[in-house]
């Protein structure tokens, strides 16, 4: 996204009611993310800016200690960390591979906790190289670490040492992912509710410009590269999807869009006019989620979109 | 000549924010924002700088080439100008070799660094073009083929104060393009009157700079026995007060500027004959807001 769009956004969160406004990496895309949560942090006054999320696996950790350090100070607590291991298709690209990934997520959480404790580490990982690092600090900075995960030994991890989980992937595996994070949690002794669950799918308005053809073709994307554990994990008629998957890899979105009807649009997606999507959040709601992101793809009058769905989430909520 | 500040060594966000608004508003051409091993990010810094200041141009640096990649280099400061306007440069260079070691980052080779810096250093120059942006590039320089080097971008800023060493480096650039700019980057401490504790303080990053200076450069201005000398007892002792008092007051002047307003100007004259257009004040100067307002009002005076 283009400064204008994402400035418009920051500038009219706090009017808007958003509690956070998260802001990913697309490696080597876009605006640099570190920046543009300062550049939020600074234009609002109540929301919480989380980066959501930053591939710890194409950063030095030093960085990644030090840029959440700088933007926890801007932010005085209004700042969130969330990482995750990165696309695998993205990573593959750049030559990266890990082969204990569970494993160095949790060493990564881990050395940034201790760095923003004040220690100073020594450690290796598969991906980073600590010998006697600190971050000078006078006294320890609590920064909630959020993760982006999706299977079970991640959800586990997630559950036992993150404050948050940044979700993606249908409403049923939604369901199964509350429930792994929330036992993990009570198994490390933690409440569930110490874990966020943040619900990241895509959302498209049909109203204001938006499209229903865009919502069939983002959704028959999403269900052509949604791994099959995770498919076997949705009650609908498997033979359904298939025909969608068959025909995105055969002939593209396009042609697999022409097989998506409503019931999987709202297992994969938040699509519809302003009362739907706002039922569908709470539907997110009911299946533990905490938060849900009003994201991309972003099309037609969207800011026009945006506010009408917040004002109806507000109309709700008094 | 154009004067700038470094801040972000050991500052808070806050309190880099004051030193820069200072700074700004009294006239300073450039605010220079430290990065690692600062531990303050200085990409996000820089952007609270230019959120919270006007006028004055915003250096970004040293950044290390060997810390970040071309495309994260491209993409932060691209990032800037889109956000902010085009009020960014940036110094390039290896960065300092134990805290990229504590890191994880080797140095590598070191007969090829010199090489590894310029390529890394093109290559952002290129990326930020075909961006269409426009932030001038320096390198930040001691040794002669970092100098000689360094012509392939927009400028160098040295790690000299001494007009001799200055002048000695300048005979490195004889073939340097027209709009190609030289500055100088030394410890600093301008002020109307010296206090003991920012002497200290200025004696200290003189000797910094003094331990890492080029072996070439220490046998060309006769520092090798003293030098060694110094090194002997760092590496017995670590870096001690008594350290920094051993090595001999004259040598620790030579890298640094501690003036006041009288031999400031004459100091300012002096390198600006030999082609200095931009002096970067660097430690102690920036880290109290006293120095920082005492560098502003000795430039508004001198």
């Amino acid at each position: 996204m283009k400064p204008k769009a994402t400035g418009w956004i920051a500038e009219n969160a706090d009017g808007l009611g958003v509690d956070t406004v998260w802001i990913g990496e697309d490696i080597g895309i876009g605006q640099e993310t570190f920046i543009l949560s300062a550049v939020t942090l600074m234009k609002t006054q109540q929301v919480r800016v989380g980066t959501g999320i930053i591939p710890m696996t194409i950063h030095n950790i030093s960085t990644l200690a030090r840029a959440a350090l700088t933007l926890q100070e801007i932010g005085k607590g209004r700042f969130a960390f969330g990482t995750g291991i990165g696309g695998l298709q993205d990573l593959q690209k750049l030559g990266i591979t890990l082969k204990k990934p569970v494993t160095e997520l949790r060493s990564t959480v881990e050395i940034l906790q201790k760095l923003w404790h004040g220690d100073s580490v020594s450690a290796e990982t598969e991906l980073h190289s600590l010998n006697d690092y600190d971050l000078r600090l006078k006294e320890p900075v609590e920064i909630p670490v959020f993760l982006g995960v999706r299977g079970p030994q991640m959800l586990r991890l997630t559950g036992t040492i993150a404050q948050g989980a940044i979700l993606s992937g249908p409403f049923d595996y939604l369901r199964d992912a509350t429930k792994i994070l929330d036992t993990a949690a009570k198994k490390a002794g933690r409440a569930p509710s110490a874990v966020e669950k943040v619900a990241w799918l895509p959302t498209i308005p049909t109203f204001k410009g938006g499209k229903e053809i865009l919502a069939k073709r983002v959704v028959a994307i999403v269900v052509g590269d949604m791994p099959e554990k995770v498919l076997d994990l949705i009650d609908m008629d498997r033979e359904k999807l298939d025909r969608i998957r068959i025909a995105v890899a055969a002939s593209g979105p396009k042609e697999g869009a022409e097989h998506v009807d409503q019931e999987v649009i709202d297992m994969f997606a938040i699509a519809g006019g302003r009362e739907h999507m706002v039922d569908q959040f709470e539907n997110l709601s009911k299946l533990g989620m905490t938060e849900v992101v009003l994201g991309p793809p972003f099309s037609g009058d969207w800011r026009g979109a945006m506010t009408e769905i917040f004002d109806e989430i507000v109309r709700r909520k008094a | 000549m154009d004067w700038g500040i470094t801040l972000n060594v050991r500052d808070s966000i806050q309190g880099v924010v004051e030193k820069s608004q200072i700074a700004d508003s009294g006239g300073l051409e450039y605010i220079w924002i430290a990065d690692f091993p600062s531990t303050k990010y200085a990409p996000v810094v820089a952007s609270v700088v230019a959120q919270t200041s006007k006028t004055s141009k915003i250096g970004i640096g040293l950044v290390s080439t060997l810390l970040y990649d071309v495309e994260t280099v491209v993409q932060a400061m691209s990032t800037l100008i889109e956000s902010h306007g085009e009020r960014f440069e940036l110094l390039l260079g290896p960065g300092d070799r134990l805290g990229l070691k504590k890191c994880g980052i080797s140095f590598g080779e070191a007969s090829t660094i010199v090489e590894r810096v310029l390529t890394a250093s093109k290559r952002i120059k290129s990326g930020l073009e075909k961006e269409g942006h426009r932030c001038p590039i320096w390198l930040g320089a001691q040794g002669p083929k970092m100098i000689e080097a360094s012509t392939a971008v927009d400028g160098v800023l040295l790690n000299y104060a001494n007009p001799e060493m200055i002048k000695w480096s300048l005979g490195l650039l004889a073939n340097h393009p027209n709009d190609f700019r030289v500055g100088i980057f030394p410890p600093t401490l301008i002020s109307e009157k010296m206090r003991e504790k920012d002497m200290s303080s200025f004696y200290y990053s003189t000797a910094v700079v003094f331990l890492g200076l080029v072996r070439s450069v220490a046998e060309k201005f006769d520092l090798s026995e003293q030098l060694d000398e110094a090194r002997t007892k760092l590496k017995t002792g670590g870096f001690t007060q008594e350290l920094v008092k051993s090595i001999k007051t004259p040598i620790l002047d030579m890298f640094g500027v501690s003036k006041n307003l009288e031999e400031i100007k004459e100091y300012e004259e002096a390198i600006r004959k030999l082609g200095i257009s931009l002096l970067v004040s660097g430690p102690p100067q920036g880290l109290t807001t006293e120095l920082v307002e005492s560098l502003v009002r000795v430039k508004q005076q001198r």
